[in-house]
């Protein structure tokens, strides 16, 4: 989109865009982490949260220029986060590997994250705006 | 849409841990029943925690190529391509209950007691009230547990309208 290219991506609005979506996901897999905390051979699972969000700010060795819609953007940032099940070991149940006081926390801090994301995307829009109708307040 | 899931898997996770609770409470005041409609002492209700099928099941993708649309023109739009990453995510918990035999029926020496046996014997169901108590407790953490998940997730809703 023509909008995008000019305004949005100048400014922190995609990264921030993929931090509320990769917490929502996260919230997800959380919830049902916790939904299955009785369930007998129930697999916990987690996402790759912070892989995903390096791609789009680690500063690359070589990176493209991007002049023509029809480029391949290099380095090309990830696709989308990853679900997987991470190995541990049963817990005090013997039921499965959720470990409530683990998810509890995970929830904790996705929260958190999802409202700095949050209020940094606003403060983004509001900066622009500030500067589409270019007065203060 | 992905924070309205969150709230259907912790509702699912409610409702499971309610019935658990449910089915506890009919065992502790059942506790003494020695009659029952099919005969026999109270069997013990026991609910049983399954995980709700993903996305990657044979089953699951098997019931969706079944009902899916045929692409048969290239103007043809696909019918709704999962969401990357959807096919691993789990949806929530079922639950089922059961009901258990009694492996050792609580025996009283009761002659008189109408449910008595010729031998004077009373057969009462074994249930153990402490082990009941300790799976309430349990499942009514767990059920506070799925209430915090989706408090959280409204909120994110909320915030999310905020933007």
């Amino acid at each position: 989109m023509f909008l995008d290219k000019v305004i949005f991506n100048k400014t922190k609005v995609p990264v921030l865009n993929a931090v509320l979506d990769v917490t929502q996901l996260r919230q997800r897999v959380i919830a049902n982490n916790i939904a299955n905390v009785s369930t007998k051979g129930y697999r916990k699972q987690d996402v790759q949260f912070q892989e995903y969000l390096e791609s789009f700010v680690r500063k690359p060795a070589v990176e493209g220029q991007v002049s023509n819609d029809r480029h391949i953007p290099i380095p090309k940032p990830m696709a989308h986060p990853i679900v997987y099940e991470p190995e541990s070991s049963l817990n005090d149940s013997g039921l499965n590997n959720v470990d409530i006081d683990r998810e509890m926390a995970d929830l904790a801090e996705n929260h958190l994250f999802f409202n700095a994301g949050q209020r940094l995307i606003r403060g983004q829009f509001d900066g622009l705006k500030k500067s589409i109708s270019g007065r203060t307040g | 849409m992905q924070i309205f899931d969150a709230l259907d898997i912790s509702s699912s996770g409610l409702s499971a841990q309610r019935r658990k609770l449910t089915a506890i409470a009919s065992n502790l005041a059942n506790v003494d029943t020695t009659r029952t409609d099919e005969g026999g002492p109270y069997k013990r209700r026991r609910v049983v925690m399954l995980e709700a099928p993903k996305m990657s099941k044979f089953s699951t993708m098997l019931d969706k190529a079944e009902n899916r649309l045929r692409v048969t023109d290239l103007k043809h739009r696909p019918e709704g391509e999962p969401r990357p990453g959807e096919m691993f995510l789990g949806s929530g918990v079922l639950s089922q209950e059961v009901r258990e035999e009694p492996v050792k029926p609580r025996m009283v020496y009761d002659p008189n007691h109408p449910d008595a046996r010729e031998d004077g014997m009373v057969l009462y169901p074994d249930i153990n009230t402490i082990t009941e108590m300790v799976d309430m407790i349990a499942a009514s953490r767990a059920y506070e547990a799925n209430i915090t998940v989706m408090n959280a997730a409204k909120d994110m809703a909320n915030r999310s309208l905020e933007i």
